[in-house]
């Protein structure tokens, strides 16, 4: 019985997943299942997505941003963080410091860039694997929902999908437009 | 100068030699050494329980302050972000964490432990799946069946269920599977308990007589997840469901026909200047004596200020539909208050770190007045009292 629920909620993790994605692509702007459709693609696809390499440096293209992106917890990207950003711990905005992953799952907030007025999709990905503060944490919670809506959920912790539950740092990376 | 101050040290060495033995020896008749020993029981009196929710590992407790003036009698400790429960009688607490001997890396467990109030003392462990929420700490996570037989424990994997454990058997029966569905909300007889799903509507789920089997009603939608989003927090009153929006809207459900049903929908500030909103974690409190409902609410409400720390408790006559009074409080995030004709509210800050004691006073339109605090040592979103 126990394995049968094991293989359900591992089944529904999946279909949720594709099924969020599915509508994600035809829902209206601003609506739920588009952002969590974003929430359950960030961790699945962020490592497929350009990625970036070069601490902070490569990603700001195509969104108008400086070369170092700002840590200010105001900047745009952040409307939805809740906690610290991985860029104050050895890591950047998009990497995980040494030593820890992403989240396979993530929150997402849909936050505008004032730099071209567009609303983009922002995952909030934890560094899991380690553990021990490293700066100020930022708590804007822009579109944050309880649990029944787990996508944006910034109050649990986003390590629960992996083996090292952790929780170090959190980035915010763009992973797409909000149309 | 050097020759007369190694004289004088010389002489009191030397008087200290000699009379040292006979002062040993009036100590000696005098003294009674110490033993170290453990106190069996907490100070009697009613409590006040805090969940101290540690999310570095661990470990999370439970604090216990008396009641009456918030000292601290007594805690048990578990692992890694609790979450916390206790007996309508007050004498046993039960909490669920996760234990990672690692800290944070490697396998872990999530264990339910239930303590003793009186003595502290662990009475029983048992295993959960490695499955439980780890989210801040709601009391709509950890919740008994109304006879106490059965506790329900929250799961997030992020795919969401509760675990049954049969607390008579001591073990784990049965994982109900519940998609898009958070928190517990207990009815008040029989088994079975409804959730807030993602689409505004709620489902109860009703357990069969062992807790092996379940059944589930979904509502009609309740609300609207998007425009008035309504927090986890909930509270009896007359027997109905109470929640409330980030908007203060207080939706009063009825759950006693098997399926959740809407009952009224009243917007306590309205009409209010300053832009009002609810804010913080634990939201809504039912005095049942008076039929009075405490809010936590903050000015300037905006988007990501529902969990904010509280500038007033509003104490709102939900018969009557009046705002009745709006007390000033030290930033809290969390409000609990009694059933008592004469209502005590208590409350948390987490800014603060601290448990508040608030007198209320049903003849000055139930206004809470300050008359004691503590340290409540963490991050602490949860509390209740006990008999």
């Amino acid at each position: 019985m126990a394995k049968f629920i094991d293989n359900l909620m591992e089944w529904m993790d999946t279909m949720a997943e594709a099924r969020t994605r599915r509508i994600a692509s035809v829902a209206g702007r601003r609506s739920f299942l588009q952002k969590a459709g974003g929430a359950l693609v960030g961790g699945i696809v962020l490592p497929m997505l350009p990625y970036d390499n070069s601490n902070g440096a490569a990603f700001a293209r195509g969104l108008g941003e400086p070369g170092e992106i700002p840590t200010d917890c105001e900047y745009w990207r952040y409307c939805s963080l809740h906690g610290g950003l991985c860029a104050h711990c050895g890591g950047s905005i998009t990497q995980c410091p040494p030593g820890s992953m992403p989240s396979k799952v993530a929150w997402v907030g849909t936050c505008r860039n004032p730099n071209d007025d567009k609303d983009y999709l922002v995952s909030y990905n934890d560094c899991c694997g380690k553990g021990g503060d490293c700066g100020e944490a930022c708590s804007r919670q822009e579109g944050d929902r309880p649990g029944y809506r787990m996508g944006l959920a910034s109050e649990s912790s986003w390590c629960v999908a992996n083996g090292d539950k952790g929780i170090h740092c959190t980035l915010a990376v763009v992973v797409g437009i909000a149309q | 100068m050097a020759h007369t101050l190694s004289a004088l040290l010389g002489a009191a060495c030397l008087v200290g030699a000699v009379a040292g033995p006979a002062s040993a020896l009036a100590q000696d008749a005098e003294f009674v050494p110490e033993h170290a020993t453990a106190k069996e029981t907490m100070d009697p009196g009613p409590n006040v329980f805090v969940n101290m929710q540690n999310w570095r590992g661990g470990p999370s407790a439970v604090y216990m302050y008396s009641a009456n003036d918030l000292t601290l009698k007594g805690s048990v400790s578990g692992g890694a972000q609790s979450h916390f429960t206790a007996s309508k009688d007050g004498k046993t607490i039960y909490l669920v964490s996760g234990f990672y001997p690692r800290i944070s890396s490697g396998a872990g467990e999530h264990v339910l432990q239930i303590f003793d109030v009186a003595t502290n003392r662990l009475q029983k462990e048992i295993v959960l799946p490695y499955k439980v929420t780890q989210y801040t700490d709601d009391r709509a996570l950890l919740q008994l069946s109304a006879d106490e037989r059965f506790l329900y424990v929250q799961n997030a994997t992020p795919a969401t269920s509760v675990t049954v454990v049969d607390l008579s058997k001591g073990k784990v029966v049965q994982e109900v599977p519940s998609p898009g569905c958070y928190g517990i909300y207990p009815a008040t007889k029989g088994y079975s308990y409804s959730a807030i799903c993602n689409d505004g509507t709620f489902t109860t789920f009703a357990l069969g007589a062992d807790g092996t089997t379940f059944e589930s009603k979904k509502s009609d939608k309740i609300f609207d997840p998007d425009a008035d989003p309504i927090y986890l927090a909930s509270e009896r009153a007359e027997g109905d469901l109470l929640f409330i929006s980030y908007h203060a809207n207080v939706y009063r459900l009825s759950d006693s026909e098997g399926v959740v049903k809407p009952v009224s929908v009243t917007p306590i500030a309205a009409g209010v200047d300053g832009n009002w909103g609810t804010s913080g974690y634990s939201v809504v409190t039912y005095n049942d004596a008076n039929g009075i409902l405490f809010v936590p609410m903050a000015p300037d409400h905006h988007d990501g200020s529902h969990y904010h720390a509280a500038k007033e408790v509003w104490a709102y006559d939900l018969k009557k539909k009046e705002l009745l009074y709006r007390s000033n409080v030290d930033g809290l995030n969390a409000v609990y208050v009694t059933d008592d004709a004469l209502p005590v509210l208590y409350g948390l800050s987490i800014d603060q770190n601290k448990v508040y004691k608030y007198e209320v006073d049903p003849g000055a339109r139930f206004a809470a007045k300050k008359v004691a605090e503590h340290a409540d040592f963490g991050f602490a979103t949860t509390l209740a009292s006990s008999p």
